[in-house]
């Protein structure tokens, strides 16, 4: 039996596909999502068990590598020091994020005009500004009015508590004189759009069992669904097909028995993150497009960003709050804008992490010789055990085209689909950077009354973001797409996820993908008439 | 003899009491806090249907390595060694069989730490987090107030 064709095909259920499908949805259109992955069950996600610590470096763990379920796609990162991070389901990576939301400064859309590195936007922060307002009401984002560090936002749900890991990073903070403010965060800490708040479960990054966090399986997909929205999962997309005229036509894609099947469409948007939307336009081959769809400026695929991440923590004399609590609580952005006297340019964020488990303080203490095997033991993990606390730099990280996601020459997924290749090299700046915060963390630490300070950077596992792949742009010969979204080469092809980016800010990406997936969404909306010309 | 042995049909006996040998040795048990050794019964058990997804071969040959080093390094079955001795040995399989090392002592350190009694020696409840929750104060947001008073930090653009 044919397939019927839609109106609107989205590929990929994340943040940025939820968003643009529940905005989509006011226009009546037919419209379809195609999803890789299965719906979560929050009653089955780790926190519900004993067992969840060790789940979250098994069947939940970041790498899809690792966690290796019938819904993920291999990554070829061998040549990285940054290794991906993913999750493929409704709701795609906000189910493992950590919540962590803020958003990008004025500056951020000014690189090239302030500092002379990267490239400026085509947009800039008051374009977004509306969308942003749209996605944090959709989402339910807790914090704090005020915070100096940004241009006033509108009104929040409640901040996630300082704790006593909050109060105890705050005093070093404070002690250097340095910025720190309650962290932005997509977790209800009140009651929100029918989610319940937030409890504490601490297990934030394998998915949240109470529905506080803001996945968007439980923010955009329950009202996308309801105003008529389809979402089929289980699909996954080998390739867009395209005409003589260079428009697309619709998807091949694969089912969960490996059935194959076309699906006709007037509009096609791409929604699969920084990795797999180049990975889907690379593998979408024609005689219109013998290099990738939508790829004659040859930069589908490069400009890959991670934010190269540094974590410090520091060991303490009294109990902090351990496996309790969200796992995010304050940021600084003390070294967030650019000055050269440090050694780098643009700079970073400090995303203060509460602290870890029980079994996540052995493995520190252990493979760090810090807690030795035999009687020594115990002791040695009870100084350790509750009196961990510490962040993450979030480095900014610059566009460079030798930074690429390419399609493995021998790597497939199940469907015998090409996976993705990423060849990635830590700048020197990002070194500079890294090394900087490293620094500059020790001595918070220590001013708050840490002992001892443990460091990693980078952090070989932290690709948690994945940027700039199908960068937007006024110019087809430096860009993929548009300044709204639409691809240049086929008129009726759109991205929306961080692969837009054209550079990465020194913040977390998703409460900027999604308003970026609303603005672009309501662009199309606007331009109905005219879509295509 | 340990008479910790349990029904497994992971690892032959002998590899079973050396595995239980070297868990009461690198993880031994305090009174005082009231933490079992790492070879107690039900934590042996989770161990060995944690341990399932590894290499079985891996970790028989990590077991073996143990047996072969005491004989060369102390001149006595491993099973004789002294609790330090025993600790020298595992210590060692960290350069010599990183592999081993690693997957043992981690799957030792997850099923050690989630066994109830572990927990409730640290003063943990042994539940899940969900649904219960847990407690932790609001904070001070007074703490704030030097941040509020240096004023705007974001840069014009």
């Amino acid at each position: 039996m044919a397939i019927e064709p839609v109106d609107v095909l989205i590929v990929g259920s994340g943040a940025s596909g939820a968003a643009a499908a529940w905005s989509l949805a006011d226009t009546k259109m037919r419209i379809l999502c195609l999803e890789q992955g299965d719906w979560m069950n929050p009653q089955e996600y780790p926190s519900a068990g004993r067992d969840w610590e060790s789940r979250h470096s098994g069947d939940f763990s970041i790498s899809p590598n690792r966690r290796g379920r019938v819904t993920d796609y291999p990554v070829n990162d061998s040549n990285s020091p940054i290794h991906v991070a993913n999750f493929n389901a409704v709701g795609g990576s906000t189910i493992l994020y950590a919540g962590h939301f803020p958003r990008f400064h004025p500056s951020d859309f000014r690189v090239k005009t302030l500092d002379g590195v990267g490239d400026d936007w085509p947009i800039d922060y008051q374009t977004l500004e509306p969308y942003y307002d749209e996605s944090d009401r959709m989402t339910g984002v807790s914090g704090l009015a005020g915070d100096p560090a940004y241009p006033p936002k509108q009104e929040f749900l409640p901040p996630v508590p300082l704790g006593l890991a909050g109060e105890k990073l705050a005093s070093g903070f404070n002690a250097l004189g340095w910025h720190w403010w309650p962290s932005d965060t997509a977790v209800a800490t009140v009651p929100h759009d029918g989610r319940d708040q937030c409890i504490n479960l601490g297990a934030c990054t394998s998915g949240c069992a109470q529905g506080a966090k803001a996945s968007t399986d439980i923010t955009f997909w329950p009202h996308a669904v309801r105003a008529g929205v389809e979402l089929k999962t289980r699909c996954r997309v080998r390739e867009i097909t395209v005409d003589e005229r260079d428009m697309a036509t619709g998807v091949i894609y694969y089912d969960a028995d490996g059935e194959e099947h076309f699906q006709p469409a007037e509009v096609v948007i791409v929604a699969c993150n920084g990795v797999g939307t180049p990975r889907l336009l690379l593998n979408s081959k024609s005689s219109r497009f013998p290099d990738g769809i939508a790829n004659r400026s040859g930069l589908v695929g490069k400009n890959l960003m991670f934010h190269p991440y540094a974590a410090i923590h520091g060991i303490f004399d009294e109990p902090l709050d351990g496996y309790r609590g969200p796992g995010v609580c304050i940021w600084s952005q003390e070294f967030y804008e650019t000055d050269l006297n440090r050694g780098h340019v643009r700079g970073f964020t400090y995303e203060c992490n509460r602290g870890r488990g029980p079994i996540a303080t052995a493995m520190t203490g252990v493979f760090s010789n810090r807690i030795p095997w035999g009687e020594e033991h115990h002791s040695s993990y009870r100084d350790m055990h509750n009196r961990i606390s510490g962040m993450v730099a979030i480095c900014e990280d610059l566009p460079e085209e030798s930074n690429t996601v390419t399609l493995d020459p021998d790597l497939t997924d199940s469907n015998g689909v090409p996976a993705p290749k990423v060849d990635y090299t830590l700048s020197e700046n990002s070194r500079n950077m890294l090394n900087f915060a490293v620094d500059r963390a020790t001595e918070v630490l220590e001013a708050a009354g840490a002992h001892d300070v443990m460091t990693e950077a980078p952090i070989g596992v932290g690709g948690w973001h994945l940027m700039g792949t199908a960068r937007m742009g006024t110019d087809p010969e430096r860009s993929v797409v548009n300044e709204w979204g639409r691809s240049h080469d086929v008129k009726n092809l759109f991205v929306i996820d961080g692969s837009l980016f054209v550079t990465s800010a020194g913040v977390n990406p998703t409460r900027t993908i999604q308003a970026l997936a609303l603005y672009v969404a309501d662009s199309m909306k606007k331009r109905l008439a005219n879509l295509f010309d | 003899m340990s008479d910790n042995l349990i029904a497994s049909d992971f690892l032959a006996r002998e590899d079973q009491q050396t595995l239980s040998t070297l868990l009461s040795a690198v993880l031994p048990a305090n009174q005082e806090l009231g933490t079992p050794a790492a070879n107690d019964p039900n934590i042996m058990e989770d161990i060995l249907r944690t341990l399932r997804p590894a290499s079985n071969e891996m970790v028989v040959e990590g077991l073996g390595d143990l047996r072969e080093s005491s004989q060369a390094r102390f001149g006595i079955p491993f099973e004789e060694c002294e609790d330090a001795q025993k600790v020298t040995l595992f210590n060692e399989m960290r350069s010599r069989n990183g592999n081993f090392y690693r997957t043992l002592s981690s799957v030792l350190l997850q099923c050690y730490y989630r066994n109830d009694d572990v927990m409730r020696s640290l003063g943990m409840e042994p539940r899940p987090p969900f649904p219960e929750g847990y407690e932790i104060p609001k904070g001070d947001l007074s703490l704030l107030e030097p941040v509020r008073q240096r004023g705007k930090i974001w840069r014009d653009a």
